[in-house]
């Protein structure tokens, strides 16, 4: 969805919670995008519907009570975080084990450009951001570029070892795992910026 | 005995009295029972319920052709089939490797392949290859009648008789349909589409990931740690180019041959290292195949380029002003050509030696010139010469005598050989042209190595130029000038000669 700018006047209608005109406009300019993110990620269609529809329960909750006449810039904020969390709900259990997590909060770090500060880990919303990168440049990459990155930066293996693996030279892992990064860093930053 | 549900009466026909009935799945109008018949045996029939005629044609159409066609054994044999109304029905052989043995009817379960945690590495290879090959020698059998099967999934391959059999006939169409059903399984459908048989070739590549890496096919191309930490051998490498190559995300880069997948699971299948080898090639994207010699050639090329024009050609300053020195090499070092910025024991200059040095700019109306040359040694050539092109910029440079500097037009308007001043010349198109001798006037003759200094005015129809030595004039020329055509300024020295070049001035002189 390109939507430079919020609809003023829907969010002013979708006060009245009966006013079901407002409402199926909101869900005629709302849900593609929202559709859209999740299947960007990597979600089933079913997945999708799920998190449009905990969406909007959200919205018909939050709308009511928003102040656009101040704030409608935070609206459009608020649903993209919210969109976000619905979806990383979803990639829960793909965090595994602790070499995962480390390898996750490594990259989570130099993408925020926290490297070498001494920062916490970062929060379980900020491990399925990531893991929501991943699968967005899963879909972008070849397959073996990915599990040449995937070996050499989640797993740690040693280039050389990675070379073996996949019958590639060293320097050729090198380039393609900063290749992969440089996608999958831009993926992380649109999916924030996203949907809306 | 359980009442039979509402079967077909042609069914009802085909399998007898009917003992027992189990119902084994039921989803979209499609059920599938184990039946017991009055002799005590097994059978399984799967019913397909409120179609329309056009389905029901389709249905008996495709299961004519599977019942009349070749086979491998890699396809689930349909034993019977017919249709009453608005339901058609088939018969299938159970599918739970009890070969020779009773069938418990209450325990009947049909048993699809599955990769066991315990599984070793080399295991779930042998099971993923294996169950490949079955897919692909069923899809190839399809192919050979005209049709795809549509709906290639791990819950769709069987085990009959000891073999790993495709079965579920539901999508099954000719593979000139333009949209063909699909049982769009997520995961199992290749992203943006493809035609049947380019959808079955990518859901056998999802299929094979499953049963390799025990992951689910949403979670493709992600490697699970015990693979990816347990070193590879070639067979392994050979079974993940393949799978990448029939799941990539491009359907450009997709492989969609089904012959050829079969020769490459074939030959993991026996783990033939000859066999392992030709199939290597067959997998093998053919981009990098001719990418690579050729990235190599563009990058050997772009490195002597580079080391060419980096050792032949160099940019710095001349007294505030941009030149450029283009030097000559031999193939054996010998005499090659310089510009260094030194002393002549009284102040800094440049030092040429078998070198063009271009002003990068061209002459600008109105610019007076005026700077200091001086030749070393008897031997040898010195001159300025003006062109429009820049020697720098010739692809082939070639230093050689003033009738051929590379091969461009130029006017050499001062010229030193051996210690005698001689009157300018102009090449065009490799050609002598006359250089009007009226346009030269000699004003003293001084055979002798002296510091030559010029003076060129760029005036706005003619280049007026003096050379003087000592403060006595020595000579003065001038020729036309098309205003149309920048020219450079450009200086020569050749034949292992020393030349000295120093106190560049530039101005603009007023124009009245």
């Amino acid at each position: 969805m390109n939507c430079e700018t919020t609809d003023l006047n829907l969010l002013k209608s979708l006060k009245d919670i009966e006013n079901t005109d407002a409402w199926s406009r909101f869900d005629q300019l709302y849900r593609l995008p929202i559709v859209t993110q999740c299947r960007s990620v990597g979600l089933t269609l079913d997945q999708a519907e799920e998190v449009v529809q905990e969406c909007f329960i959200k919205c018909f909750r939050y709308l009511p009570s928003f102040e656009y006449s101040v704030a409608v810039g935070r609206f459009r904020e608020w649903l993209n975080l919210t969109v976000n969390q619905l979806i990383a709900g979803h990639f829960q259990a793909s965090i595994r084990s602790d070499q995962l997590k480390t390898a996750y909060a490594a990259l989570v770090r130099n993408f925020s450009g926290t490297d070498g500060e001494p920062t916490g880990s970062p929060s379980v919303f900020e491990y399925e951001l990531i893991t929501m990168a991943f699968r967005r440049t899963q879909a972008e990459v070849e397959p073996k570029s990915w599990q040449v990155f995937e070996a050499y930066v989640i797993h740690g293996l040693k280039s050389n070892e990675v070379a073996w693996q996949f019958g590639v030279s060293a320097i050729s892992v090198r380039v393609t795992t900063h290749r992969v990064r440089k996608i999958l860093q831009r993926n992380w930053r649109l999916i924030q910026e996203g949907p809306f | 005995m359980t009442p039979p549900p509402d079967f077909p009466s042609s069914m009802v026909e085909h399998a007898g009295p009917i003992v027992r009935v189990r119902s084994l799945s039921s989803r979209l109008n499609r059920d599938v029972y184990l039946v017991e018949d009055r002799h005590g045996q097994i059978r399984v029939f799967k019913l397909h319920r409120n179609l329309t005629s056009k389905t029901i044609a389709d249905f008996l159409d495709v299961r004519t052709r599977l019942s009349k066609g070749p086979t491998n054994g890699h396809l689930k044999p349909v034993l019977a089939f017919g249709g009453d109304h608005s339901t058609v029905w088939e018969e299938l052989p159970p599918a739970d490797d009890a070969e020779n043995e009773i069938i418990a009817f209450d325990e009947y379960s049909p048993q699809h392949p599955q990769r066991s945690n315990s599984s070793s590495k080399d295991q779930s290879l042998e099971l993923a290859v294996e169950v490949g090959f079955a897919a692909c020698s069923a899809l190839v059998v399809l192919a050979g009648m005209g049709l795809t099967h549509g709906d290639v999934k791990r819950t769709n391959i069987l085990r009959i008789n000891g073999r790993w059999v495709l079965g579920d006939f539901d999508t099954v169409c000719s593979n000139s349909v333009e949209n063909p059903p699909t049982a769009s399984t997520e995961g199992y459908v290749p992203p943006g589409g493809d035609d049947g048989g380019g959808r079955d070739c990518y859901a056998l590549g999802k299929l094979m990931y499953e049963l390799w890496t025990g992951c689910d096919r949403l979670e493709y191309p992600t490697m699970p740690s015990w693979l990816m930490t347990s070193r590879w051998n070639r067979a392994d490498r050979l079974l993940n180019d393949t799978i990448c190559r029939l799941c990539s995300p491009l359907a450009t880069r997709r492989l969609r041959d089904i012959e050829v997948i079969q020769r490459v699971l074939n030959a993991l299948e026996h783990r033939d290292q000859l066999a392992i080898e030709q199939a290597e090639t067959l997998v093998r994207s053919r981009r990098p195949q001719w990418k690579r010699p050729f990235v190599i050639l563009a990058m050997v090329g772009i490195v002597l380029v580079v080391w060419l024009y980096a050792t032949t050609t160099r940019f710095e300053l001349w007294d505030g002003q941009p030149v450029v020195f283009s030097s000559y090499r031999h193939p054996s070092g010998i005499n090659n050509g310089y510009a260094r910025w030194g002393s002549n024991g009284i102040r800094n200059l440049w030092i040429l030696f078998n070198t063009h040095a271009t002003l990068s700019k061209p002459l600008q109306q109105n610019e007076v010139l005026e700077f200091s040359l001086k030749k070393e040694v008897w031997r040898g050539h010195i001159g300025l010469y003006l062109s429009t092109t820049p020697f720098h910029a010739l692809h082939d440079q070639l230093f050689s005598h003033r009738e051929n500097f590379g091969g461009i037009d130029h006017l050499l308007l001062f010229h030193v050989d051996g210690d005698s001043l001689v009157p300018p010349t102009i090449f065009k198109d490799g050609k002598a042209i006359e250089f009007p001798s009226s346009n030269w006037k000699i004003a003293f003759t001084n055979n002798t190595l002296a510091t030559y200094t010029i003076q060129l005015k760029v005036m706005p129809n003619e280049y007026l130029w003096s050379v003087s030595a000592g403060g006595v004039l020595l000579a003065e020329g001038h020729y036309l000038r098309d205003p149309s055509k920048p020219e450079y300024l450009n200086i020569y020295t050749f034949d292992n000669t020393v030349c000295y070049l120093s106190g560049l001035k530039m101005a603009k002189q007023n124009s009245d």
